[in-house]
């Protein structure tokens, strides 16, 4: 398994290696990021930078929760081109996160 | 592992993502806490309103209202620790969060243990914190004006004078009254008085220090300025700084120590032993003395011009024997006082020892009267003071006695048959007369006399005697 893009040891021992609460929280996770990279786009369709910012953070945190490295690493640039206002860079940025986000879901699927 | 001391502590935590809610909710709950949770800030605030509440923990970034806007609402109303959640990455917000008045802040993702321990450390702070707090208060209505206590005209006047000047802390006020009639008391009631609840009454006995100390401990030193300055120090004006310097004892201040405390007075700022830094101070100066500073003028041991600067608001305090009403009032509080302190439960001071207290001179003023009080209900058995419980009765009549002699005038009476009077007799019943008022005590009698003890020795008893 590629560690960068999902460190599974990691973020389950930051619980106290509670299994049954980590994929609760994944779970939940798998069911809103989607959402989140839904609203991503709506803001980068209309130029939103607030919303963006919000969506990226929020995306981040449970990104870094799970332990999906990469996926965090290209949200926390999102919010980042978000707040220092750069939104061609942002847009950009949007379609990374999901390749990420992509990628992560499938090694998520396989464990 | 959960602890059930934690269930009365209820947390509350706002978060706009389900997820995080869920997880930070586990992971205390793990703890035996009681949680709370809010999907936003204005939820929180209901919660807030209707809920106990002990701790709150939110989000920094959410729609609407963020963390910050949530945070100064809260305090707006609410008086509960506040640790702010952030994210990977931005530990600015953290920063800035703490700045506005969280007490702590935690980063995401954290391990349960640290985000337990980060709380754990806020309630514990916030629990010392709150009883510094209410420590503070109560010290704070200790010292309260209200709080001292009198019927004496002179005394009301010298406490009606302290809350005038109470509010003007540039100005230096000076106390000058026995030792143990109440100065510090004036001074630090003066110094509740001003406000400022949170400055520090910082005292310094000008007497119990030696002169060659003493200029560092009131200006501090920079490290360097004599053998074993070995860092910079703060003195005491640094400490008082915002709050009260009380200079205890100002009449035993060095002569050069006057002149440099003089300056400061003037100049409101001060440099450190070693130092050419000049540094202002606002601290309010209080300054107290036993001593008669006009007549140490006069002998040049006391800088007229220092005199003249600390003597722009004097307060005069009476020694207890001037005000002998106050007498049954503080012996009946220092009853109570030592009661509760002691636990036992005593009803009273009889009205023989109140009479006898009264009627004593108490040389040591309110400070004696105090002691004397501690003693008589640590001899006690639970049942009314009384002469009897008091056992310093013996030495306080004896003290009381010797006393009047110095203060008192004496007066004789002498009785004689024409064909007997002469200076003999007078000179033997003048004799006799002392020798009785000092309880049969040669020494004493020869002593008020101011006469030799011999004299006794070789004296013939007079026939009649009256006084």
């Amino acid at each position: 398994m590629d560690r960068d893009i999902y460190d599974r040891k990691t973020a389950l021992k930051r619980i106290g290696n509670n299994e049954k609460l980590f994929d609760k929280y994944l779970t939940i996770s798998l069911q809103e990021i989607p959402v989140s990279l839904d609203k991503l786009k709506q803001a980068s369709a209309v130029d939103n930078l607030k919303s963006i910012i919000i969506h990226a953070h929020s995306l981040k945190t449970m990104a870094a929760t799970i332990g999906a490295c990469r996926l965090r690493d290209a949200a926390l640039e999102l919010e980042n081109a978000g707040k220092s206002r750069d939104i061609e860079y942002a847009h950009l940025l949007i379609d990374r996160v999901s390749h990420e986000f992509e990628k992560f879901y499938m090694l998520a699927a396989e464990t | 592992m959960k602890n059930d001391q934690n269930q009365n502590i209820g947390i509350l935590i706002v978060d706009d993502t389900p997820a995080e809610l869920l997880l930070i909710s586990s992971q205390i709950e793990e703890k035996g806490y009681t949680i709370l949770t809010a999907k936003s800030g204005r939820e929180a605030i209901r919660i807030l309103d209707t809920s106990h509440v002990d701790l709150m923990m939110s989000d920094y970034m959410m729609p609407q209202m963020n963390g910050i806007e949530l945070l100064s609402r809260v305090r707006k109303k609410h008086d509960i620790p506040f640790v702010m959640i952030t994210s990977y990455g931005n530990i600015d917000d953290a920063m800035l969060a703490v700045r506005m008045g969280a007490e702590d802040y935690i980063v995401r993702p954290c391990s349960s243990d640290e985000l337990c321990l980060r709380i754990e450390r806020v309630l514990e702070y916030t629990r010392v914190f709150r009883e510094n707090r209410e420590y503070r208060a109560h010290q704070h209505s200790l010292c309260s004006f209200d709080n001292i206590i009198t019927r004496s005209a002179e005394m009301c006047k010298a406490i009606f004078l302290a809350s005038k000047v109470a509010k003007s802390p540039a100005t230096t006020v000076a106390i000058f009254g026995e030792s143990g009639t109440g100065k510090e008391l004036l001074a630090r009631a003066i110094h509740c008085a001003s406000g400022c609840p949170e400055s520090r009454f910082i005292g310094l006995n000008c007497a119990g220090i030696p002169s060659g100390l003493l200029e560092s401990e009131l200006f501090g030193h920079v490290k360097g300025a004599f053998t074993g300055a070995d860092k910079d120090r703060d003195g005491k004006f640094a400490t008082a700084q915002n709050g009260t310097l009380l200079l205890d004892e100002i009449g035993d201040l060095s002569f050069e120590l006057q002149a440099k405390l003089l300056r400061v007075i003037q100049e409101r700022e001060y440099e450190k032993v070693g130092s050419d830094k000049k540094i202002p101070t606002n601290a309010r100066i209080i300054v107290t003395t036993h001593r008669n500073l006009e007549q140490m003028v006069n002998d040049g041991t006391f800088r007229e011009d220092l005199f003249h600067r600390i003597n722009t608001f004097p307060i005069f305090l009476q020694p207890l024997r001037e005000r002998k009403e106050d007498i049954p009032l503080l012996a009946e509080y220092y009853v109570k006082r030592f009661g509760r302190e002691l636990g036992k439960s005593v009803p009273g001071i009889s009205e023989k020892a109140v009479k006898f207290l009264s009627e004593y001179h108490w040389p040591g003023n309110v400070r004696e009267l105090k002691n004397c009080i501690e003693r008589a209900m640590i001899l006690s058995d639970g049942d009314m003071i009384c002469p009897d419980h008091l056992s310093l009765i013996k030495s306080l009549r004896e003290r009381s006695e010797e006393h009047s002699f110095g203060q008192e005038k004496i007066r004789i009476c002498l009785e004689f048959d024409p064909a007997e009077f002469s200076l003999d007799t007078v000179i033997r019943q003048t004799l006799d007369i002392s020798l009785e008022k000092c309880s049969n005590n040669k020494a004493q009698a020869a002593k008020l006399l101011k006469i030799d003890r011999n004299m006794f020795y070789r004296r013939k008893p007079a026939k009649k005697i009256s006084a």
